[in-house]
């Protein structure tokens, strides 16, 4: 019983007492920034890929996936015009996400727009678009407008919860983390079962996907001399199967996520891979802050406060 | 109609969910009075620990490899739901098993009703195309490495679509014929039997794949052999 309570107790500091509220905010406004420029891109060509004047039918679509996925275009008019409007529409939800308008409305919107959308037209959306649709999904339970919020501004609330409990609302960055892991040990554990990977040649094959390779200047010679080749290879495979252990461990979690945000750099400095490696970095910001010490308890767990921000 | 295995699934589900709430509730009643939380407060931590422990559970299932024991019958439960819900990822890849060079692009050859080949379409080449193209064209290059893959009846839309910008706006696709009928409909004009050929596109996809050498090495940049080939995603044909 001893051990169960200790177990509860952890836990419960886990989720409760040990994440920074603010980086709620901080995620808040680098997804928004994001995700304007992710639905911009959709917007230059909505009726290209969206309308049934495009190159994909939404009675198709629908057909290939056996109705199995839910979309608002599966319901709506199909013309462009509808499909522009509604993409304006998220547009504007990303934008009032990022000045911290109403956000736990907005981010709700943009949840169901990017399935909407993504279910629309699957042909066109990778692990990048899974991953943004994911974290607005995680995002729908943490407390977004807890800084620099311009709704909260304009309704001149002030903050009537303490940062204690600020704190104990910020457990949705849990979620964001534990995804995160996944993505890193999934992958790790997939290119385990390539033979190129464990052969240490993958990447000769990577540098030789010149639709996504080759972004700025890389010397030929890492990837033509076997020796630096493996080493960078398997380096990939070690690097992505450790990151998620070293960000747990409160002692490594700054160094480590440091390291994944230069890996994911070195990433998008050598190939055009749009956003994903962005949206990863946002992603290992939600562990930035979780280690900060448990605030004692007292029994005043709530008490007005003025607004800082 | 639940099987015996979903049953048993689900009471130890259950009986997990009430040991863990009743500790949650006894971990309280054991600490002294000015430290225990309100009710609600103790209900809200008790429903979000239950919400996150089963977030966590349906991402493990849907990433699982499906060879993990239970995975594949775990994953077929889940499925429909997470599919449905937009809250599906599956397993992630990225560049595994192995790094797929596709360096690809599409090609559209449209006939003439007398057979004669109008013009050849071709999508971009995006090797060739500089960064900040890809950058605002990575949609298509995702389409171009995805259309072989998944049903014809995308490849039919793409071709429909191309139809409307190559010949005609108000060009539509002719019905498939059946085996053993007429080849070309035919209409009947002031009495006299008319018979129409149609335009024809034919769409196919090609792609660039290295030819690595026999002995297995790795080439050099410039002494890449690089091997060209080719399939027929749809061939439609239209009426103006």
């Amino acid at each position: 019983m001893h051990l169960m309570r200790q177990a509860i107790q952890g836990v419960d500091r886990w989720l409760f007492a040990s994440c920074a509220p603010i980086m709620c905010s901080v995620l808040r406004i680098a997804y928004a920034s994001m995700l304007l420029i992710y639905i911009g891109m959709w917007l230059r060509e909505a009726e290209f890929w969206f309308s049934d004047t495009g190159v994909l039918r939404a009675q198709t679509m629908n057909q290939i996936n056996s109705g199995g996925y839910a979309s608002l275009l599966f319901w709506l008019p199909t013309d462009s015009a509808t499909v522009r409007l509604l993409l304006i529409v998220l547009w504007m939800n990303a934008l009032l996400l990022l000045l911290g308008c109403w956000s736990k409305f907005q981010i709700i919107c943009i949840f169901v727009g990017l399935v909407s959308f993504q279910h629309r037209n699957t042909l066109i959306c990778d692990g990048q678009d899974v991953l943004v649709r994911l974290l607005a999904f995680y995002m729908i339970f943490l407390p977004l407008d807890y800084a620099w919020s311009l709704g909260r501004k304009l309704a001149k609330k002030p903050r009537v919860v303490s940062e204690r409990a600020d704190r104990r609302s910020a457990w949705g960055l849990r979620l964001i983390q534990f995804q995160l892991t996944v993505i890193y040990v999934s992958t790790a554990w997939e290119k385990l079962q390539g033979i190129s990977w464990r052969d240490g040649t993958a990447l000769f094959y990577v540098a030789r996907m010149d639709d996504l390779f080759g972004r700025f200047w890389i010397p030929d010679f890492l990837f033509e001399t076997p020796e630096i080749l493996h080493a960078m290879t398997w380096s990939v495979i070690a690097f992505e199967g450790l990151l998620p252990l070293f960000l747990w461990i409160p002692r490594t979690r700054p160094v480590a996520v440091a390291l994944g945000i230069l890996f994911h750099l070195s990433i998008e400095y050598a190939m055009h891979i749009f956003l994903f490696e962005w949206f990863m970095i946002i992603s290992l910001l939600s562990f930035v802050g979780s280690n900060r010490p448990t605030l004692p308890r007292t029994t005043s767990n709530m008490h007005a406060a003025p607004a800082t921000n | 109609m639940q099987n015996g295995k979903d049953v048993r699934i689900q009471k130890i589900l259950e009986s997990w969910i009430v040991s863990l709430s009743e500790a949650a509730i006894m971990n309280e009643i054991s600490k002294p009075e000015e430290e225990r939380l309100s009710r609600p407060e103790l209900a809200r931590r008790i429903l979000v620990a239950l919400f996150l422990f089963a977030v966590m559970v349906v991402v493990v299932v849907d990433t699982a490899p499906p060879m993990l024991p239970g995975a594949s019958e775990a994953k077929a439960m889940l499925h429909p739901l997470l599919n449905y819900s937009g809250l599906w990822q599956g397993r992630w890849t990225l560049f595994a098993p192995n790094p797929k060079i596709n360096n690809s692009w599409i090609s559209a050859d449209v006939y003439q009703p007398d057979g004669q080949l109008k013009e050849t379409w071709n999508s971009t080449y995006w090797p060739e195309t500089e960064g900040w193209e890809r950058f605002l064209g990575f949609r298509h290059i995702n389409y171009n490495n995805r259309i072989h893959t998944i049903d014809k009846s995308a490849a039919d839309d793409l071709a429909d679509y191309l139809s409307r910008k190559l010949i005609s706006p108000e060009v539509t696709p002719k019905l498939r014929v059946e085996l053993g009928a007429a080849s070309s409909p035919t209409h009947s004009s002031g009495g006299k039997v008319v018979v129409e050929n149609p335009w024809r596109i034919v769409l196919s996809r090609s792609e660039l794949n290295i030819s690595l050498p026999d002995d297995g090495t790795l080439p050099p940049r410039e002494e890449t052999l690089w091997l060209s080939s080719s399939e027929n995603l749809t061939t439609r044909e239209y009426q103006p």
